[in-house]
């Protein structure tokens, strides 16, 4: 993490932090929102719709979680047959791996932006509250987009000489 | 191509990218894009991508796994690693290798409020690992004992992949949280015996502490309740069907929050960094997810699952001998690869052959037993020197243990791990008795 990196990188990182705690907020609001229909429950007045408002805050909350697992470099990768492999190497294994990560990612973004489209037009809403899918999908699309640009930068930027520590 | 050679080619494509060092759950898109793209066409892959993603993210059944994990981390930054531990020395301190014993148990304890296995170990040997070195037990035997009781953290419930692994057979999570307990706590008598058969072998390792008066033992483990009381409230709320496993996770998530506040001295820094860890576990587990769903979703369409498991059962072996190999494989590969994405390549082969051959038992019975002994493969996998994530992770925090030491301490422990899993085949009792399936 920061290091020699370029400025460009060091701002998204914050960037993705920032995203991060707030799709966390997201979550705790998920969880609130169970918990007072667990209660509401338990006094014999369910409230209809609550688990939609769950997903949507849910959904959201993953992909601005997205960004943070990236800029981190955390997402799970087999190090250990590469591990004593000469450094130019495993440089020039990461530099492919890290293209393959952006492409892949820029195209997850790419199609969810499109989704969201196509939710918008055919005026999709989730059953009981009538929420416009469209609006999760464009809040997901924010965390997809950071995503893809950080994705896109560690691709092209220096490279970290430091392993990354494994996670569960 | 044809199908099937596509469905090969998938995890030939797998094995390649994960050797070139791609991310586990871009490597499955990949294979998987790929093998869709080839068997349906491109645009059925895109119309198909449109919508993926955000519908995996927004799943009300897989919300349970970031709320396990808020859980955890809540647990973790409100110091009950710590207040759990002494509790567990107070108990066991005075006993052959007892400082070792107590980690055990304090590992035990924080399993039951933690579903990963890492987190698990991380945290304990925040707590357990100093106090070890102090009283003078060898590095091998201390840290060998931290990374073989992490993994208590997902065989006690609530585990994460137990939760993935029924909601991917589409079984009870509360069946397969109860089947766990008797496992889980085979496992924790399993371990403390090691310790107890180490500290006989070599008393040096593990000198003794002190007798503790009864008062005195009740007095440490004022803080203990609390957590006890979350954790039988959520899995035994779950089981019983008082609310559904995401409900039980959100009133676990929020009661572990309240009490880190109120006893454990939670404030907005620690609220942010538990945030910040949740993210990052959450992200990295949904992409794999997320890869997974491609990839399961590719290989049905090639009918590989369908063709391997006619294939197994017209070779005629015993269905024990089929499961001992798919055990083994699960070991193995155990050594070198991450536990989730192990566990979800391997499903959409391995469970249609569980449920073709005949163990005398009916699909949930199979389910849930195998459920289980893939969870206790997995665990096995993750402290098996030398590759074992959980190795690594203890040993990065012990810094001047040499791994080789670590890789000593552990191997006692993992031979408990295979006698265990030998009884938990032998006898599926074991495993289908609590949960009223037998």
């Amino acid at each position: 993490m920061g290091g020699p990196e370029a400025a460009g990188v060091g701002l998204l990182d914050r960037a993705a932090r920032a995203l991060a705690i707030a799709g966390g907020v997201l979550l705790v609001a998920a969880m609130a929102v169970t918990v007072a229909s667990v209660g509401r429950a338990a006094f014999g007045r369910a409230i209809l719709g609550d688990t939609e408002l769950v997903e949507l805050l849910v959904g959201v909350a993953i992909a601005w979680f997205m960004p943070w697992c990236q800029a981190r470099r955390a997402h799970v990768r087999l190090e250990v047959f590469t591990a004593r492999a000469p450094e130019p190497v495993r440089r020039a294994l990461d530099r492919a791996a890290g293209l393959m990560v952006a492409l892949v990612v820029a195209l997850l973004a790419w199609r969810l932006i499109q989704g969201g489209l196509d939710a918008h037009e055919r005026g999709r809403q989730t059953m009981f509250l009538e929420l416009p899918l469209w609006w999760g999908y464009a809040a997901a699309a924010i965390g997809m987009v950071l995503w893809t640009m950080i994705a896109l930068a560690q691709s092209v930027a220096r490279l970290d000489p430091a392993p990354s520590t494994p996670r569960p | 191509m044809s199908p099937l050679e596509v469905g090969i080619a998938m995890f030939a494509a797998i094995a390649l990218l994960l050797l070139a060092r791609v991310p586990v759950g871009v490597a499955m898109l990949l294979a998987g894009g790929a093998g869709y793209a080839a068997i349906s066409g491109l645009w059925p892959l895109l119309n198909t991508l449109k919508t993926l993603p955000f519908s995996r993210f927004s799943s009300y059944t897989l919300s349970v796994i970031p709320l396990f994990l808020l859980m955890g981390e809540f647990a973790t930054k409100g110091g009950m690693n710590a207040a759990l531990f002494r509790a567990a020395r107070a108990w066991f301190g005075h006993w052959r290798g007892g400082l070792a014993v107590a980690t055990i148990g304090g590992c035990a304890a924080f399993g039951a409020i933690c579903g990963s296995s890492l987190a698990t170990a991380a945290t304990m040997s925040q707590v357990a690992g100093p106090e070890m070195r102090r009283a003078g037990y060898s590095p091998a035997l201390a840290t060998g004992t931290l990374a073989a009781g992490g993994t208590l953290g997902i065989l006690i419930p609530p585990s994460v992949i137990l939760v993935i692994y029924a909601i991917y057979t589409e079984q009870s999570i509360g069946n397969l949280f109860i089947a766990a307990v008797i496992p889980g706590l085979l496992a924790t008598a399993g371990y403390m015996l090691v310790v107890n058969l180490y500290a006989r072998l070599a008393p040096d390792a593990a000198p003794p502490s002190p007798r503790l008066p009864l008062a005195t033992r009740f007095a440490e483990s004022r803080e203990v309740w609390p957590a006890a009381s979350v954790f039988l409230l959520v899995v035994l709320g779950i089981y019983a069907g008082w609310f559904s496993p995401t409900e039980g996770a959100a009133v676990g998530a929020a009661a572990v929050g309240l009490l880190a506040v109120l006893v454990g001295g939670m404030r907005g820094r620690q609220f942010v960094e538990s945030l910040l860890a949740t993210a990052e576990t959450t992200a990295l587990m949904f992409l794999i997810l997320l890869g997974a769903e491609l990839f399961s979703a590719a290989l049905a369409l090639s009918r590989l699952p369908a063709f391997v498991s006619s294939w197994v059962v017209s070779l005629g072996l015993a269905p024990v001998t089929v499961l001992a190999i798919m055990l083994v494989l699960y070991l193995v590969l155990g050594c070198a690869m991450e536990s989730l994405a192990m566990v979800l390549l391997t499903l959409p082969v391995f469970v249609p052959v569980m449920l073709a051959l005949d163990f005398g038992l009916s699909h949930a019975q199979v389910l849930v037993w195998f459920g289980i002994l893939v969870l206790v493969a997995v665990e096995v996998g993750m402290i098996s020197p030398p590759f074992g994530l959980n190795l690594f992770v203890i040993n990065a925090l012990s810094k001047d243990v040499p791994i080789t030491e670590t890789w000593r301490g552990v191997l006692g422990f993992c031979a408990s791990d295979v006698v265990r899993l030998v009884l938990l085949v032998a006898f599926p009792g074991l495993s289908l008795w609590l949960p009223g399936l037998s």
